[in-house]
């Protein structure tokens, strides 16, 4: 039995060092090691990236079998490679979230990233980096954000558009959609790092966001030799806001 | 933000990766005696089965008695074979039609694409069209459906297990006996490519959207069938890493769709696309995940003495049919099994030697169909090599079998039966039933099935004291209840089709 009145002292106080470690981790409080590398632990948004990342990349995917099937040479070698990186790392954070034992698909998309404030996104065209219009994102009321828009995601008129084309007409249209696409996953990725608990999820937040970023530059490159423009990033594309994929459901029902 | 998966844990996981990796054996089996279904009374003028419930055993596999085939309270009172079924048939009003198998085309079958049967005289059906658009041409796997308000017949193209690209709508409200191609170009013989993934296929029940899921990776796109002559795909995206079969609640707003591996299903509010809000998006409501089964299919909805429940069927691993509460949706848990006596595990040896010759699937089941959505009195299934099982569901937990049909066989029939997905089978052996440890037992043989069983997997429709259904080798049937049993005769429906 412990008398000496100063061991017990140093032996509590350790225990309670002990179990403010433990409930800050559980809490995804960082102390200030930023990379700790032994936080296993996931999150909101490390779960919330995994889930909602997955989603993003899989219309990559879709983009990208349509640019193996149509694209001229040096688009179909840009679908291939984002095809064949982006369905890695989708089956990494499916992985992931059977790991952690969590649904596939989020409940509430995006949620984990409504009070991320960063407001840059590459413009290679332009300047090296600029602020994007207004994107809802940061916004306290994520429900109401138009989340395909605010992620740089094709809406799915922009997508039947590009099945609809062919020859330089679709390449400038892939380009410039994949382009406006990895503006919305570097800032997924920026998120990310700055919110995700876990080293893993951090560090393939960096790898994402530095390779998407020269992605975004080397695809821009293409995008002005074929003469295309930039999409803008994180409003509706002008082009399609006169052809809303809204329909009158009581109209034709005839059949 | 956390979705329960009650029965998701570190065992689960490791079945799941021991499941992607083809080392399925391993997951304990959760089935319980009190699982079981009560056998049916058989009443006169049935053939009954002559050993386990849902079995044909060997010795009648060799005897040829299966040839004769197997009835409960219940015969069948017409039939089309033409050329056989692939997979997933369709009826709607007194015509059939038989789903598409992309193995007819090189096996050089002569009218290629969906052979459409008018049952008006159930003496005398007939065959009046085979459509073939090129969705109808290439094989339609999964995907052919009729939405019954509407009168529209939709089939996706699946050449070989994944598929789309190209759908084709028909209006078979006009002439059942004659679809009509609605979204046809180049002189209506032809559809424009559209980009979407099928394996499975279905309407939204308000008509206005098929929905089609892609298997591996999951994924899943609605179109816009409004318009039938102009879709438009207006969503696309995953539910996981992969998916099956699916229906929706009836406002079409929560989507029930089936998972894998591991088996189970999620619910999805899918209410955006529903409502036809611009860039919608999907979102999870709950999963739910079990280990005895494997490859679950259709989750259908109803309602029983004011409570909510699915119906989920596993096409693999004798999974059985499922009860699941969703009182709860986002706690949903099974309630109940129904488990037919061949599905119990310590049947495991038998069922393994009896099916693995008669192609890859065994005694599971496939697709059911409710009478109705509120207080449902009858529960139809598919049930592959165990034929076409009718249950007595007005307890829900009390769900006892009155009735079961399983065709006649014709072994060495695969020469003729071109469209038959399962007599065209490339190979055979009992992989559906690895999860329970047969993996060590695999047997592979190459060619055609000794078709010593049927394969019925075709949605059951009832149509007043019917069931029209399509089994691979049988073709098209109508069956018809006897000995009190089943729905009571209207006359309406059985009427209407005659007209």
């Amino acid at each position: 039995m412990i008398t000496n009145p100063r061991i017990t002292f140093a032996f509590v106080l350790l225990l309670l060092a002990g179990l403010l470690w433990s409930l800050m981790q559980l809490s995804g409080q960082h102390t200030g090691n930023h990379d700790e590398a032994s936080n296993f632990i996931p999150q909101a948004a490390d779960i919330g990236f995994a889930q909602d990342m997955a989603v993003h990349h899989h219309q990559a995917v879709e983009m990208s079998e349509l640019a193996i099937l149509r694209g001229g040479d040096e688009v179909k070698l840009w679908g291939a490679r984002i095809q064949g990186i982006q369905l890695q790392e989708i089956g990494r954070f499916f992985g992931w979230l059977d790991i952690w034992n969590q649904p596939h698909i989020a409940t509430e998309p995006m949620a984990w990233m409504h009070d991320f404030h960063q407001t840059e996104v590459p413009q290679p065209l332009s300047t090296e980096y600029s602020h994007h219009h207004h994107a809802n994102h940061h916004s306290n009321h994520h429900q109401e954000m138009d989340i395909v828009v605010a992620m740089g995601m094709a809406t799915p008129a922009e997508m039947n558009q590009l099945r609809e084309l062919e020859g330089d007409a679709f390449d400038i249209l892939f380009l410039q959609l994949m382009i406006r696409h990895h503006q919305g996953g570097v800032l997924m990725a920026q998120a990310g790092i700055e919110k995700a608990a876990t080293y893993v999820v951090r560090n393939v937040c960096k790898v994402i966001a530095q390779g998407q970023t020269k992605e975004i530059f080397d695809m821009a490159i293409l995008l002005k030799a074929k003469g295309g423009q930039l999409l803008p990033f994180g409003v509706p594309n002008p082009a399609n806001l006169n052809k809303p994929n809204i329909k009158n459901t009581q109209s034709t029902a005839s059949l | 933000m956390k979705i329960p998966i009650p029965i998701l844990s570190q065992r689960m996981s490791a079945c799941l990766l021991l499941s992607i990796l083809l080392a399925f054996f391993g997951c304990q089996s959760q089935t319980q005696p009190e699982d079981m279904v009560p056998r049916a009374e058989c009443g006169p003028g049935s053939r009954p089965e002559t050993a386990l419930q849902g079995q044909i055993p060997h010795k009648d596999r060799i005897s040829g008695r299966s040839t004769e085939g197997y009835s409960c309270n219940m015969k069948r009172v017409s039939h089309y074979q033409g050329t056989g079924n692939a997979t997933i048939g369709a009826s709607y009003s007194y015509c059939m039609y038989a789903g598409s198998f992309s193995f007819a085309l090189l096996k050089g079958i002569e009218n290629p694409g969906v052979q459409v049967v008018s049952f008006a005289d159930l003496d005398n059906p007939v065959l009046t069209d085979v459509i073939n658009s090129p969705a109808m041409r290439l094989g339609t796997w999964e995907t052919l459906k009729v939405h019954e308000e509407r009168g529209l017949l939709i089939g996706a193209a699946v050449p070989l297990v994944f598929g789309g690209g190209f759908l084709s709508i028909y209006d078979v409200k006009t002439d059942c006996g004659h679809p009509r191609l609605l979204n046809g170009i180049d002189n209506d013989s032809n559809t424009a490519v559209m980009p979407f993934r099928a394996h499975e296929g279905a309407f939204s029940p308000d008509g206005m959207t098929y929905w089609a899921s892609g298997l591996v990776p999951g994924t899943i796109h609605a179109i816009d069938i409004t318009d039938p002559s102009k879709p438009e795909v207006i969503f696309g995206g995953l539910t996981g890493l992969d998916n099956h079969g699916f229906s929706f609640s009836p406002d079409g707003k929560r989507l029930y769709i089936s998972n894998q591996f591991p088996a189970g299903v999620n619910i999805m509010d899918v209410s955006e696309i529903q409502e036809r809000k611009e860039n919608p998006v999907m979102r999870a409501i709950s999963a739910l995940r079990w280990t005895d089964g494997l490859i679950t299919q259709i989750p259908i909805p109803f309602r029983s003495q004011g409570k909510d429940y699915l119906i989920a069927v596993d096409e693999g691993g004798s999974g059985g049919v499922r009860l699941i509460d969703i009182n709860d949706v986002n706690k949903p848990f099974v309630a109940r099994k129904y488990e037919l006596e061949i599905n119990r595990p310590e049947h495991r040896v038998e069922r393994t030697k009896e099916t693995d010759k008669s192609g890859v699937f065994g005694y599971e089941g496939h697709y059911c169909t409710l009478q109705r959505f509120d207080n449902p009195q009858y529960l139809a299934c598919s049930y592959t090599q165990s034929g076409i099982r009718v249950f007595d569901i007005s307890e829900p937990m009390q769900a006892k079998e009155v009735a079961y049909y399983m065709p006649p066989t014709e072994p060495g029939a695969h020469t003729r039966l071109l469209n038959s997905a399962h007599a065209q089978s490339p190979f055979a052996t009992n992989y559906v039933d690895i999860a329970n440890g047969n993996l060590l037992g695999l047997n592979i043989t190459l060619g055609p099935p000794d078709m010593t069983a049927d394969w019925c997997m075709s949605q059951p429709r009832f149509v007043d004291n019917q069931i029209w259904v399509h089994c691979d080798d049988a073709g098209a049937m109508v069956l018809e209840f006897s000995n009190g049993v089943g729905p009571k005769a209207s006359g309406t429906q059985a009427q209407e089709a005659a007209q």
